[in-house]
């Protein structure tokens, strides 16, 4: 019996090409699950927090965060920059990353960075055609804030580090509340807080935190700060 | 007796295997790295011998605009480097004078800003997208950078990515939107706190 040698051996050949290759595969309906990562990797570092500036104020590091996600921790964000999830932005994205006219390069990302690998581009081609959140990813972890040098007792000032962060990479917002005061959190990273305590009643005050990396919202509790006058 | 005294003895054995194994564990990730975050120890110790090589971020080939042969040319490229948008189809831009010129009949008009590191956000930061190959092409290509460098920097971003203390990536505006981003409503003379509901 002869083997069909030909077949088998192309078969063998594209079984070890799928398997070498590290190409994502572009998903027929992208979603926010899908967009994000490509966005983080090649745009956020314009298009994050610092968008006002450095972005145009296209904020392309939240699909949305209003308060039925983030709950107090909507309050960081910026009312005045434009979010991914808006239909602006998705229009802009889609003209953006492929060359339009005559033009050698897309717009972005600018000059002198690479262009985007074509799985990225497609991936945010289709997911800007229909821009949709759909939901977390698998194993969505919630936001963290870490805090130190938290006193024990303040006076006339409350001051201590925080630092907000996800495990999964997503970017966070947060709101730190005492005494019926908020100090926002517009980014991930770290946040040297400041409250003026100076009006506040002498007694124990408790301090908590809300955090928010688009998907939901955690709620911390950092303990308790005496107010001593 | 005798199998007893072996068993007693593979016992203690194992044990001393099991906690040799967690004391070099705990050490080895317990370990303290106390290297300074700051730039003038960043650049030399590991941007310059891992990326200022001849064929990519030196002088002479600068690759995408990356120079990291000095501290202060690193710097630079790590926080202000020009960027060029290709101009909209139709726009009217100022060829005399203005910041627009053209490239391969492409017109590119030059902006300041593609920042590679974000200030205190570390993960928000490309720079360390690359090195860890999340979401971007792994910098350096040929083999990652020990975690701990990997740390270091990160480290030195969440402090601010400052220039040893002599100034930092945020400039002006940064600053202001800072600011206004942890003072929605200023109350008591200034300070960064807002009246809840």
């Amino acid at each position: 019996m002869r083997l069909p040698i030909v077949p088998i051996l192309s078969i063998l050949a594209a079984i070890v090409l799928t398997a070498c290759s590290d190409t994502p595969v572009v998903p027929a309906n992208p979603t926010w699950a899908d967009a994000a990562p490509v966005l983080r990797g090649a745009c956020d570092s314009c298009h994050g927090w610092t968008a006002k500036e450095t972005g145009g104020g296209y904020r392309l590091d939240f699909f949305d965060a209003n308060p039925s996600v983030c709950g107090d921790a909507a309050l960081a964000l910026d009312a005045n920059v434009l979010l991914a999830g808006s239909a602006l932005t998705a229009s802009q994205i889609k003209d953006d990353v492929v060359r339009q006219g005559d033009a050698k390069w897309p717009r972005m990302p600018p000059q002198p960075s690479p262009a985007l690998a074509d799985w990225q581009r497609d991936t945010l081609l289709r997911w800007a055609g229909q821009p949709t959140k759909g939901p977390p990813p698998i194993a969505n972890r919630n936001p963290l804030i870490a805090v130190a040098q938290l006193p024990a007792t303040a006076d006339k000032q409350l001051s201590f580090t925080a630092v907000i962060d996800d495990p999964d990479g997503d970017s966070v917002i947060g709101v730190i509340n005492v005494a019926g005061f908020s100090y926002l959190m517009n980014r991930p990273g770290s946040f040297a807080v400041t409250f003026n305590a100076s009006a506040w009643p002498a007694g124990p005050q408790s301090i908590t935190a809300t955090v928010c990396d688009g998907w939901t919202n955690t709620t911390y509790d950092l303990g308790p700060v005496q107010i001593q006058h | 007796m005798t199998t007893t005294l072996v068993t007693v003895n593979a016992l203690s054995f194992l044990r001393a295997i099991g906690c040799f194994t967690i004391v070099c564990a705990v050490g080895a990730c317990g370990e303290i790295d106390n290297r300074p975050a700051e730039w003038s120890f960043i650049s030399p110790a590991i941007f310059q011998p891992n990326c200022a090589t001849s064929s990519c971020h030196s002088p002479a080939t600068s690759v995408s605009g990356l120079d990291f042969s000095t501290a202060d040319h690193g710097y630079s490229s790590l926080t202000r480097l020009w960027i060029g948008v290709v101009a909209r189809p139709g726009a009217t831009v100022n060829l005399d004078g203005g910041s627009c010129e053209i490239q391969s009949g492409t017109t590119l008009c030059n902006q300041t800003g593609r920042a590679l590191v974000t200030p205190y956000d570390p993960d928000g930061s490309r720079v360390v997208n690359m090195l860890r190959a999340r979401g971007a092409p792994r910098m350096p290509p040929d083999r990652p950078l020990p975690e701990a460098d990997i740390r270091l920097v990160e480290r030195w971003i969440l402090n601010g990515a400052c220039r040893d203390g002599r100034s930092c990536t945020r400039d002006a505006a940064t600053d202001a939107l800072a600011d206004s981003s942890t003072d929605t409503r200023i109350v008591d003379g200034g300070t960064d706190q807002t009246k809840g509901n």
